[in-house]
C-alpha cells in the first residue's frame, strides 16, 4: 500500500526539529534554510504549519521544470531534484501549490523532499506526532473520523472519556 | 587542514573550476598551470579577430585582478609534464614539483593533421592558439592566398572571416558537402550557396593529396581532383585531438580522459573537464570527446565543486553547435542525420528564409537544425534534453 | 536571487509589459526594445522572460564573457559591448527569453532581461494587470511568502481534521 506523509498541523508543537533533521539527513549540517520541510508559524491563531511536498500525481513542479531536473532518478523509488540538470530558474518555487519548493542558498538549485527515499527522518523525530507516514488507507480512515467528529455528528472518544 | 589544488590548463574550463573551488573553499590555496603566457582567451572568437572586427584585448575573458580576487597563484607559461597520482604530485617542465590534494587536467585539445599535412613546409598550420589567429590575420593582411582544409564550424567560420577580411578563400571539405559531422544536406545546401554568394568558394568531395613546397614555403596543393591550388598558407581545420599526454598510463585514457559524471578520472584525486574528457552523449548513449565551449564551462565547475568536496554531477553531453555565416544564422543540436529506418522521422518547415527540421526517434525529439531563423533554439534543446513529447508545440508558427 | 513568477495562463496579451520594458531600457541607456517578449503560442499566450537561473546554462555557453551570473545581485547580466552575436545564448536558453536584433547591417546582438538595474522593481511585473507577471526580492522571501499562502488556505482558513478540538 502506497504510504503517504500525513500532516496534523493542530498536533505541531513549532518544535522544528523536523527542520533541523532534514537538513541534517540532506545537507549534513543543522540549518533550518536548507530544509526540505519547513514551519510557518501563525503566532496569533496558534498554529504551527508545517510544509512538506504533497506528492501530487501530476507535480506542477515537475510540470514547468524546462530541464527535466524534477523527477525520478533510476533505481530510486522516490521522486529528487536532479541537481546536475537544474538550472536554478525558481520556476518550480512558483508552481507549487504548496510552496514546499524552495531554492538551495549556496548552490542556486532547487529543494524538494524526496521522503529520505521511503524512510523520512522528520517523522522520526516528531515526537507529537504532527508528522506520520502511514498507509494511504489508515490516513484517510483516520481523517474521515476526524471529520466527522468535526462536524459534530459524534463526540470523540477521549471527550467521552472525561 | 588547507587543501592544495592544482589546476592545469587556463581556458574555459580551468577558470570556471577555478570559481567553483572559491564558492566553497576559501582557505585551500589554488595553482594554475598555464602554458600560454597570455590571460586566459575566447579561442572561438579568434575568427572575429581573424575578420578583423575585434581587436586582442577584446579576447580575453578576465583581468589579471581575478587572480588576485580568487587567491590563485598563476604560473604562465609553465607547462605540466606529466600528473603523478601515485605521488600526489604535478611534475612541470621547469623543473619544479607541485603537490595537490586535488587536480584538475583542463588541458584541452590541439587541431588534427591529416599525415599530408603531418610534417608540412611552412605554411601549414592549425588554428587553435592566439599566435595561430595573428599569423592567419598577418597573411590576410598582406594578401596571401589562404586555402582552408575542413567543412566543419572552425573552418566555416574562419572562411567567413577571411571573405570579412576582404580575402576570396577557398574552402576544402572532403566530404561531399559542409557541416558533414553537425548537419544535413539540405542545410549544408542553404549554406553553401549563402557563401558562394558572399564569395566564399567552397570544393566539396576533394582531398589534399600532397603539398608543393617551394623555397619560401608552401605555394599549392595538389588536390585528389587532379587540380593544383596555388596557395601560400593552409589551415587545417579537420578537428581537434584531446591533449591527454600528461596523464596517459597512469589514467584511464581511450580518445580523451574517461571520465565519471563527477570528472572524475580513474585515479582518485585526479579530475579532468573541457575538450580533454570524453564523455557520455545524452542521446546516443556513446562516449566521445566533447569538444565544445558550454561542456567546458559546466565541467569546469563541476569538477571544481567535486575537487572542494561537494557532490554535482554533469548531466552528459548534447553535441551542439551555434554558427553566424555571413549573417545567417545556424543552429544544429543532437542527432541530425536521420538513418533510414521507420523508427526515425523528420518534421520539417521550410520557408523563404528558413529552414527548420526537428529530428524524431519513436517520437521522441532528438535532434534540430535550424537555418535562417534559430529563434527559440533553446526552448527546442530543452525539449530534447528532457525527452518528452511536447516537442509539437514548437514546429506551430509564430505570430510575431 | 531575483525570482520572476511568469504565469501564462493569466496572460491575456495586453503587451503593457513590453511597452514599459521598452521604456525603462530606453531610461537606461539601452535601445528602445522590449526585454520581454509576448507571443500567442499553442493554447493561449506565451511569455518570453528571463528568468535569471541560479546555474545560467546562457552564461556557461557565452563565448565572449559578456553574459555573466552576477551573484551579489542574484541576475544574469548581458554586457552588450562585448557580444559578438554568435547565438550561443540563443540556443542555450530553455524560455526563449535571449533575443537577437540587427544592430547594425549584418551585425547582431543579444538582448535579454537586466532585471531592470533597480532591483526588485520589475517594472513590467508592476505593471502586468492580470498577475501573469510577479516579481519578488529574493526567491527565499518569494517562497516564504508563498509557502505563508498556501499554508494559511491549506491548513488555517478551513480546519479540519484535529482542529475539530478548537472547537
Ligand atoms: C577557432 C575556434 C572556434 C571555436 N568555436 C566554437 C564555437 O562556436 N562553439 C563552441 O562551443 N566551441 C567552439 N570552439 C571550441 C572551444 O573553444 C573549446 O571547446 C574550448 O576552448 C575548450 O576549453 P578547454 O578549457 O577545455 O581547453 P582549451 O581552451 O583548449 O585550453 C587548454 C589550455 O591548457 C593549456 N595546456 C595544455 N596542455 C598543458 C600543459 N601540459 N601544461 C600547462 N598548460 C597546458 C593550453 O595551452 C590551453 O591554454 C572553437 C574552437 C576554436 C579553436
Amino acid at each position: 500500500m502506497q504510504k503517504v506523509l500525513v500532516i496534523d498541523a493542530d498536533r505541531c508543537t513549532g518544535c522544528r526539529q523536523c527542520e533541523l533533521v532534514c537538513s541534517y539527513e540532506h545537507e549534513g549540517v543543522y540549518a533550518p534554510t536548507l530544509s526540505r520541510i519547513r514551519l510557518v508559524k501563525f503566532e496569533d491563531r496558534c498554529l504551527n504549519v508545517p510544509v512538506v511536498c504533497g506528492f501530487c500525481d501530476k507535480p506542477p513542479c515537475e510540470d514547468v521544470c524546462p530541464t527535466g531536473a524534477m523527477g525520478q532518478r533510476a533505481g530510486q523509488p522516490y521522486a529528487v531534484v536532479r541537481e546536475e540538470n537544474c538550472i536554478g530558474c525558481k520556476e518550480c518555487v512558483h508552481a507549487c501549490p504548496l510552496g514546499a519548493v524552495a531554492m538551495h542558498p549556496r548552490k542556486g538549485v532547487a529543494m524538494r523532499c524526496d521522503l529520505c527515499q521511503g524512510d523520512p527522518a522528520c517523522v522520526k523525530v516528531c515526537a507529537p506526532g504532527a508528522l506520520r507516514y502511514e498507509p494511504l488507507d489508515a490516513a484517510v480512515r483516520q481523517k474521515r473520523r476526524a471529520r466527522v467528529v468535526a462536524l459534530g455528528v459524534l463526540r470523540s472518544p477521549e471527550e467521552e472519556e472525561c | 587542514m588547507k587543501k592544495e589544488y592544482v589546476v592545469i590548463g587556463n581556458s574555459v574550463a580551468g577558470l570556471s573550476a577555478v570559481r567553483a573551488i572559491r564558492a566553497i573553499d576559501r582557505e585551500g590555496s589554488i595553482t594554475v598551470v598555464s602554458e600560454e603566457r597570455h590571460l586566459p582567451y575566447s579561442r572561438v572568437l579568434l575568427t572575429h579577430y581573424v575578420a578583423g572586427k575585434l581587436r586582442t584585448d577584446d579576447l580575453f575573458l578576465i583581468q589579471e585582478a581575478f587572480y588576485q580576487k580568487m587567491r590563485v597563484r598563476l604560473l604562465r607559461g609553465v607547462r605540466a609534464v606529466r600528473v603523478v597520482p601515485g605521488e600526489r604530485g604535478v611534475e612541470l617542465d621547469d623543473g619544479r614539483w607541485l603537490r595537490y590534494d586535488a587536480v584538475l587536467v583542463a588541458t584541452g585539445a590541439r587541431p588534427y593533421f591529416p599525415a599530408v599535412f603531418a610534417r608540412g613546409p611552412e605554411g601549414v598550420l592549425g588554428l587553435r592558439t592566439l599566435e595561430d589567429a595573428v599569423r592567419i590575420r598577418e597573411a590576410a593582411l598582406s594578401g596571401s592566398q589562404i586555402a582552408i582544409v575542413g567543412g566543419g564550424p572552425v573552418g566555416i567560420k574562419l572562411a567567413c572571416a577571411l571573405q570579412e577580411a576582404g580575402l576570396s578563400p577557398t574552402l576544402l571539405v572532403s566530404s561531399p558537402h559542409i557541416l558533414s559531422q553537425v548537419a544535413d544536406q539540405e542545410a549544408a545546401a542553404i549554406i553553401e550557396r549563402h557563401l558562394a554568394r558572399a564569395g566564399v568558394r567552397v570544393r566539396c568531395g576533394v582531398n589534399v593529396e600532397e603539398l608543393v613546397a617551394g623555397r619560401r614555403g608552401l605555394q599549392a596543393l595538389m588536390l585528389s581532383d587532379g587540380s593544383v591550388l596555388a596557395c601560400d598558407m593552409v589551415v587545417v581545420c579537420k578537428g581537434v585531438r584531446p591533449q591527454v599526454e600528461l596523464v596517459a598510463g597512469r589514467v584511464r585514457v581511450r580518445r580523451g580522459v574517461v571520465v565519471d559524471a563527477g570528472m572524475r578520472t580513474s585515479a582518485p584525486g585526479v579530475f579532468a573537464a573541457g575538450d580533454v574528457v570524453e564523455v557520455r552523449d545524452l542521446i546516443t548513449g556513446e562516449e566521445r570527446p566533447s569538444a565544445i565551449w558550454p561542456h567546458a564551462a559546466a565541467q569546469g565547475r563541476v569538477a571544481g565543486t567535486n575537487m572542494a568536496g561537494g557532490r554535482v554531477a554533469f548531466p552528459g553531453a548534447l553535441q551542439r553547435n551555434a554558427l553566424e555565416v555571413l549573417g545567417l544564422p545556424v543552429v544544429a543540436m543532437g542527432v541530425t542525420r536521420v538513418p533510414a529506418d521507420p523508427a526515425w522521422e523528420c518534421v520539417i518547415t521550410r520557408s523563404k528564409v528558413a529552414y527548420r527540421k526537428l529530428v524524431l526517434k519513436r517520437g521522441r525529439l532528438v535532434g534540430a537544425v535550424l537555418v535562417g531563423d534559430v529563434e527559440g533554439a533553446g526552448i527546442i534543446q530543452a525539449a530534447i534534453r528532457r525527452g518528452d513529447a511536447g516537442w509539437r508545440q514548437l514546429v506551430t508558427p509564430r505570430a510575431s | 536571487m531575483l525570482s520572476i513568477a511568469v504565469d501564462e495562463t493569466r496572460c491575456n496579451g495586453c503587451r503593457r509589459c513590453e511597452a514599459v520594458c521598452q521604456v525603462v531600457s530606453l531610461a537606461n541607456g539601452g535601445l528602445a526594445l522590449p526585454r520581454i517578449r509576448i507571443h500567442r503560442g499553442e493554447g493561449g499566450w506565451r511569455v518570453r522572460i528571463c528568468r535569471h537561473c541560479e546555474q545560467a546554462p546562457c552564461a556557461d555557453a557565452c563565448v565572449s564573457g559578456a553574459m555573466r551570473a552576477d551573484p551579489a545581485r542574484g541576475v544574469v547580466e548581458l554586457d552588450a559591448s562585448r557580444c559578438v552575436g554568435c547565438y550561443s545564448c540563443v540556443m542555450e536558453c530553455p524560455f526563449g527569453a535571449v533575443f537577437m536584433v540587427e544592430i547594425e547591417a549584418g551585425g547582431c546582438r543579444a538582448v535579454k532581461c537586466d532585471g531592470c538595474r533597480e532591483r526588485g522593481d520589475l517594472w513590467c511585473a508592476r505593471y502586468c494587470p492580470t498577475g501573469a507577471l510577479r516579481a519578488g526580492e529574493t526567491s527565499g522571501a518569494v517562497a516564504t511568502q508563498i509557502r505563508r499562502e498556501r499554508a494559511w488556505r491549506l491548513h488555517g482558513a478551513q480546519p479540519y481534521g484535529g482542529g475539530a478540538r478548537w472547537r
